[in-house]
C-alpha cells in the first residue's frame, strides 16, 4: 500500500516536472501539434508516460506564455488546419537549461541510489 | 461525425480570456478530440464508444477550465471554486438581510449592541444635560428643565433649574426632594436644603418620605451613612431626647402614605431620556428615586421605638401607649412596603412590620390576651416566612435573568462582531467579484480574497439572525414598560451585563471590554488561520488531482 501511494507520488512529480522538457524536446526535432506531440510522448515512452489533455495543453499554453514556444495555424499531414507549435530561441536555452540541469539530477541520484544501466 | 466543437463548448463552458484567444483554444481541442475519435474509429472501436473515448480525453471540464486560465494567466485561480458560494446564494442572501435592516426591531438591535463599544457610559453627558437644561428654559419646557434639575451634578445649577421647573410647572414641585438631604450627588453650601424641605412637606403634606430626607441631618450628624453598630445605640436615644429629630420621625412614621417619587421620576425619564436612547432609561431608571431616603435611620428609629419606647411605656404601666407606639411601626412598615420602588425596599419594609406585630403580641401575651397574642404571632410569623421566601425566589429569578441576559449579551456581542466583519467582507467581495463582468474567473490575491469573502453574505446573514434573536427580548419600546420596576427586571439584567461584564459583576470597565471581546475575537483569529490552511490544503489536493 505504502509503495503504491509512495510510488504514484513520485511518478506524477517526476512526469510533472519532466513534461515541459519533453515537450521542448519533442519541437526541437519539428513544429508540430498538440495532438502529435501527446502521442509521441506515449509512443517513444514506451506507453509509460501519457499526459491527459488537462495537463498537456495547459503546459503548451504556458510555455507559449512564457515565449518558448510559438503557436501558429498551419496545415497539417492529412491536409488539416491544425494549431502547431514550433521552438523559439529561448525555447532552445530553455531546453539547453533543463537538459544540462536533468543530467546533474540523474547522475547524482544514480550515484546514491547506485542505478546502474544494464 | 458529432458536433464535437459544440460538445467541447459545453464541457469547457464561458473561458474567462479574450473572445479570440478562447476560440483558438476551442478549436484547437476540438482538433483533439477529432482526432482521438478518428483513431478509435481505424483501430475498429464503434462510432458510439469512439465519440465516448474521444470525449474522455478532456476529463473533468471544470478542471480543464480552471487548469487552461490558470496556465494563460500565469496565476492560480481561485473564483469561482468548486467550493465557493455561488454567486446568487450571496445575492439572495444579502438582498435577506437589506430585508430585515427594514425590521425596526433589527435596526435597534444592532444599533445597541455597538454602543456598548463607546467609552461613554449610556447616561446623558453633563453637557447634554446643560445643552437640555438650555432647551427647556428657552422653550418653557417643564420636563426638559425637570430632567436636567434632577441630574446634573452642579447642584446650585440644579436648584435653579427646578425651581425654573417648579414655577412653569407646580405638579414637579417632588424634584426639590433631590435638595433635602443631598447625600447621594455633590452638595452645594449655597443651596437651602432647610427651604427646599419645608417646601416638599408644604406640597406633599402626607408623605412620609420628604419628612424622613428633612431629618436626615440630624441623623448622620450622630451615625454616619452607612455606619455599621448596634440598633440600641444609646446615641440613637439621646438624639431623639435631646434634638427635634425624634419629633420628626414619629411625624414621618404617623404620614398616611409613603412615595420616594420613583413613579413619578421614571415617567420623567421615560418622557425625556427615553425616546433617544432606551440604554439611556435603563440607566437613569436604575438609580433611585430623588426622595429615598436612608434606611438605616428608618431602621434604627423603629428598634428605638419597639426596642426602647415601647417597653418603656409597658414597663409604666402605659399599655396602651405601647400598642399604639408598635402598631404605628407595622402601619408604617405597610406603607413603606406599598411605596417601595423596588422588591429590595419592599422586604426591609417588611421586616420592620414583623418586628413591630412581634412586638405587639408579647404585649399581648403579657397582658393576659392570649388570642390576640396568637393572632399577632401569626401575623409576624407569616410576614417572616413571606418575606424569606420573596428573597429567596427574587435572589433566583435576578441570578437566573442575569445569567441569560449575560448569554444572550455575550452572544450580541459576537453576532454583532460577525456582522461588521462579514459586512466589509461582503464589500469586499462585492468590489472584487462583483465588478469583474468579463472574467468571472479570479486568481492571485484578488481571488483569494473572492474565495473566501463569498461565505461573507451568508455568515452576514446568519449572525443578522443570531443577534436579532438574542436581543429579541430586550427590544421593548419605552411605552412598553411602564414602569421602573419592569424597566430593571426585564432589561437591567442585561444592559447591566454590557456595561459590567457578562461573567463577572464585579469587574471594572474595560476589563468588561476585554472580557466581551477576548473570546470573539481569538475565535475570528483561529477561523481565519484555518480557513487559510484548508483552502491551501485544499487547493494542493486539488492540483494533485488534476496532474
Amino acid at each position: 500500500m505504502y509503495n503504491t501511494y509512495m510510488g504514484d507520488i513520485v511518478a506524477n512529480a517526476l512526469k510533472k516536472g519532466s513534461l515541459e522538457m519533453l515537450v521542448l524536446a519533442l519541437l526541437e526535432e519539428a513544429p508540430r501539434h498538440g495532438y502529435e506531440i501527446g502521442k509521441l510522448i506515449e509512443q517513444r515512452s514506451g506507453r509509460t508516460l501519457r499526459f491527459h489533455v488537462a495537463s498537456l495543453y495547459p503546459a503548451l499554453y504556458a510555455l507559449e506564455r512564457r515565449g518558448l514556444v510559438e503557436g501558429h495555424w498551419g496545415l497539417a499531414g492529412n491536409g488539416r488546419k491544425r494549431r502547431c507549435y514550433r521552438l523559439t530561441r529561448a525555447g532552445r536555452r530553455a531546453l539547453a537549461d533543463q537538459r544540462s540541469l536533468w543530467r546533474t539530477f540523474s547522475n547524482a541520484i544514480n550515484r546514491i541510489a547506485k542505478v546502474s544501466y544494464a | 461525425m458529432r458536433d464535437f466543437e459544440a460538445a467541447v463548448r459545453r464541457t469547457l463552458g464561458p473561458l474567462p480570456l479574450l473572445p479570440e484567444r478562447a476560440e483558438e483554444i476551442i478549436l484547437e481541442l476540438t482538433h483533439q478530440v477529432e482526432d482521438g475519435y478518428r483513431e478509435a474509429l481505424a483501430r475498429g472501436v464503434p462510432a458510439a464508444q469512439a465519440e465516448a473515448e474521444a470525449m474522455a480525453q478532456l476529463g473533468d471540464g471544470e478542471a480543464l477550465r480552471r487548469s487552461i486560465v490558470t496556465s494563460e494567466r500565469g496565476e492560480k485561480v481561485w473564483w469561482p471554486h468548486p467550493w465557493a458560494v455561488p454567486r446568487a446564494v450571496c445575492w439572495m442572501a444579502l438582498a435577506m438581510v437589506a430585508a430585515l435592516c427594514l425590521v425596526p426591531g433589527f435596526r435597534r438591535a444592532l444599533g445597541e449592541s455597538t454602543s456598548a463599544w463607546s467609552p461613554d457610559r449610556p447616561g446623558l453627558s453633563q453637557r447634554t444635560l446643560e445643552t437640555l437644561a438650555a432647551k427647556g428654559a428657552k422653550s418653557h419646557d417643564a420636563h426638559l428643565l425637570a430632567f436636567a434639575a434632577l441630574h446634573l451634578e452642579d447642584e446650585f445649577e440644579a436648584s435653579r433649574l427646578a425651581e425654573q421647573a417648579i414655577t412653569l410647572d407646580p405638579s414637579f414641585t417632588w424634584i426639590g426632594a433631590r435638595f433635602i438631604a443631598g447625600e447621594r450627588l455633590p452638595k452645594d453650601a449655597r443651596v437651602d436644603r432647610v427651604a427646599w424641605a419645608r417646601r416638599v412637606c408644604a406640597w406633599d403634606p402626607e408623605n412620609a418620605a420628604p419628612r424622613l430626607l428633612a431629618a436626615e441631618p440630624l441623623f448622620h450628624s450622630v451615625i454616619p451613612a452607612g455606619a455599621q453598630g448596634p440598633a440600641d445605640d444609646p446615641q440613637i436615644a439621646r438624639l431623639a431626647e435631646t434634638t427635634s429629630w425624634g419629633e420628626q420621625m414619629q411625624a414621618a412614621f404617623r404620614a398616611p402614605r409613603y412615595d420616594a417619587y420613583g413613579q413619578r421620576r421614571f415617567e420623567l425619564v421615560r418622557s425625556v431620556a427615553g425616546s433617544p436612547s432606551r440604554e439611556a432609561l435603563v440607566w437613569y431608571s436604575a438609580q433611585l428615586g430623588p426622595a429615598v431616603p436612608d434606611f438605616l435611620q428608618v431602621q434604627r428609629y423603629a428598634a428605638l421605638v419597639t426596642g426602647k419606647m415601647g417597653p418603656e411605656a409597658e414597663r409604666a404601666g402605659r399599655y396602651e401607649q405601647a400598642a399604639g407606639l408598635y402598631w404605628n411601626v407595622a402601619q408604617f412598615g405597610a406603607r413603606m412596603e406599598d411605596g417601595a420602588e423596588w422588591i429590595w425596599q419592599r422586604l426591609p419594609a417588611r421586616k420592620l412590620e414583623q418586628s413591630a406585630y412581634a412586638a405587639l403580641a408579647a404585649l399581648a401575651e403579657r397582658r393576659g390576651n392570649s388570642e390576640e397574642g396568637a393572632a399577632f404571632a401569626l401575623i409576624s410569623q407569616r410576614l417572616d416566612k413571606a418575606r424569606s421566601e420573596a428573597a429567596y425566589e427574587q435572589a433566583r429569578l435576578l441570578r437566573a435573568r442575569w445569567q441569560s441576559a449575560g448569554s444572550a449579551a455575550a452572544l450580541a456581542w459576537f453576532a454583532a462582531c460577525a456582522v461588521l466583519l462579514a459586512a466589509l467582507g461582503s464589500i469586499a467581495w462585492a468590489v472584487v467579484a462583483g465588478r469583474q463582468r468579463g472574467e468571472r474567473m479570479l486568481g492571485g490575491w484578488r481571488g483569494t480574497l473572492a474565495m473566501g469573502t463569498s461565505y461573507a453574505p451568508g455568515l452576514l446573514l446568519g449572525a443578522s439572525c443570531v443577534l436579532y434573536s438574542a436581543m429579541s427580548p430586550y427590544l421593548g419600546t419605552p411605552s412598553d414598560l411602564l414602569t421602573r420596576e419592569a424597566v430593571f427586571e426585564e432589561m437591567a439584567p442585561f444592559w447591566f451585563s454590557y456595561w459590567r461584564g457578562a461573567w463577572n459583576p464585579m469587574t471594572s470597565y474595560w476589563d468588561s471590554y476585554a472580557q466581551h471581546m477576548f473570546w470573539p475575537v481569538l475565535s475570528s483569529v483561529a477561523v481565519l488561520i484555518l480557513g487559510t490552511a484548508l483552502l491551501r490544503w485544499m487547493e494542493r489536493q486539488r492540483a494533485a488531482h488534476v496532474e
